[in-house]
């Protein structure tokens, strides 16, 4: 039996490349029905959370922002907890979104008073693992932005692991405030 | 021969985290620990040479435009999608500590040196805008700007991986500059900078220094 793909016809498409029909349909599962977006009411704290009741690969993704950026500069970083929720480790070797030409995570290395980015092609998350980008550290770069993004607007981006999986996620345009020195967040580096 | 000894010194002062008995230490009697200031003072201040590059409006600023007030000085690029934004934002909250200890006429003035010309040009008056009101954009020909990275004993490179790439990052010294109203490098201090605390360490510095200001 041929799964209904009517109204995902973009998403089926990026998927070409998986040889399984079994899997297909179950990918077409997860990304349709199974991708939850619960959004408090709380500015910011906007969940984003892909489940699945077997043992598929599992990805919390929590406090997803982008910084507003000054007038025509067209690029900028998203910063978020990426939480695996699955049991086994998860490995993302892909990341994008069709608002901007190029999308990769990014790590900036201050080292000998040096400050420079390196990209950071796949990113394994073991279980149960959290990872922080944040300023100054880890962070999806977002590089040739196709629009102009104001305080409230939300960028999506797409993640896809090793095995295939795809996971959705918008990050919300945020005015760029620094912390208070009480905060915990304050210390770079940990 | 100094410059290189200068040099030594911030980066073994840098990877000690400003423990070295060659550099004063902040001073921490006056300090809640809560968060390390990364900063070096100079074994002696370090003039800044001759230089002439424009502000976002256009105006001159050169070596002149330096004396007379406190500076803090970062270099970067306006296409730095993370740690540039991050140190602009930061310093301005180091600015605003800051404020509540110096009067106006010692509160250092913040100066982003765009090394990208080719791109920061045209862009650099509304990025100046966007981080604050208070805060000048200088950038310039190549040479110029080279010449003020000299005098700070700076570095950045930008990493272009074919001419007509235009998505390039640019690699540069993360350290900020605290320039003397004499047009002198004093010290540097790195980010992520604990804006209460960073403000306490430049307030002893600048409080301290015999310069008529």
């Amino acid at each position: 039996m041929k799964p209904d793909y009517k109204g995902n016809s973009m998403k089926v498409a990026m998927m070409k490349n998986f040889k399984s029909r079994v899997s297909q349909f179950l990918l077409a599962l997860m990304v349709v029905t199974s991708a939850t977006i619960a959004h408090s009411a709380e500015e910011g704290a906007v969940k984003t959370q892909a489940k699945s009741t077997t043992a598929m690969e599992s990805l919390q993704a929590s406090e997803i922002w982008s910084p507003e950026t000054p007038p025509h500069i067209k690029s900028s970083a998203i910063y978020l907890k990426l939480k695996n929720m699955s049991a086994a480790p998860l490995t993302i070797t892909g990341i994008s979104s069709p608002q901007f030409a190029m999308v990769h995570f990014h790590k900036t290395i201050t080292e000998n008073g040096m400050s420079k980015m390196e990209p950071v092609h796949s990113l394994t998350l073991a279980a149960k693992q959290e990872i922080e980008f944040k300023p100054g550290n880890m962070h999806i770069m977002l590089m040739g932005a196709k629009n102009t993004f104001k305080v409230g607007d939300k960028i999506p981006i797409e993640l896809q692991t090793i095995k295939g999986q795809k996971f959705e996620f918008s990050a919300i345009v945020k005015k760029r405030s620094f912390p208070s020195q009480n905060h915990s967040n304050m210390q770079g580096g940990k | 021969m100094f410059k290189n000894l200068i040099s030594a010194l911030v980066f073994a002062a840098l990877l000690s985290g400003g423990g070295s008995n060659l550099i004063a230490p902040l001073s921490a009697k006056d300090i809640e620990i809560d968060g390390k200031v990364n900063g070096v003072l100079l074994e002696a201040p370090s003039p800044v040479k001759p230089f002439e590059l424009k502000d976002q409006n256009n105006s001159p600023f050169t070596l002149n435009s330096l004396k007379g007030k406190w500076s803090l000085l970062f270099l970067g690029f306006t296409h730095c999608p993370d740690i540039c934004p991050f140190t602009l934002s930061n310093l301005d909250a180091v600015r605003v500590e800051l404020s509540q200890r110096l009067t106006p006429e010692k509160l250092p003035r913040i100066i982003f040196l765009a090394v990208d010309p080719e791109r920061d040009e045209k862009l650099l008056k509304d990025y100046v805008k966007h981080f604050g009101l208070d805060f000048t954009g200088i950038t310039g020909p190549r040479a110029e700007i080279d010449n003020l990275v000299k005098s700070l004993d700076g570095f950045y490179r930008l990493e272009k991986k074919h001419d007509k790439d235009d998505a390039y990052t640019v690699t540069h010294s993360a350290a900020i500059a605290l320039i003397n109203p004499a047009g002198e490098v004093v010290a540097k201090i790195s980010p992520p900078m604990p804006p209460y605390n960073t403000a306490n360490y430049l307030f002893g510095l600048i409080s301290q220094t015999k310069t008529g200001l």
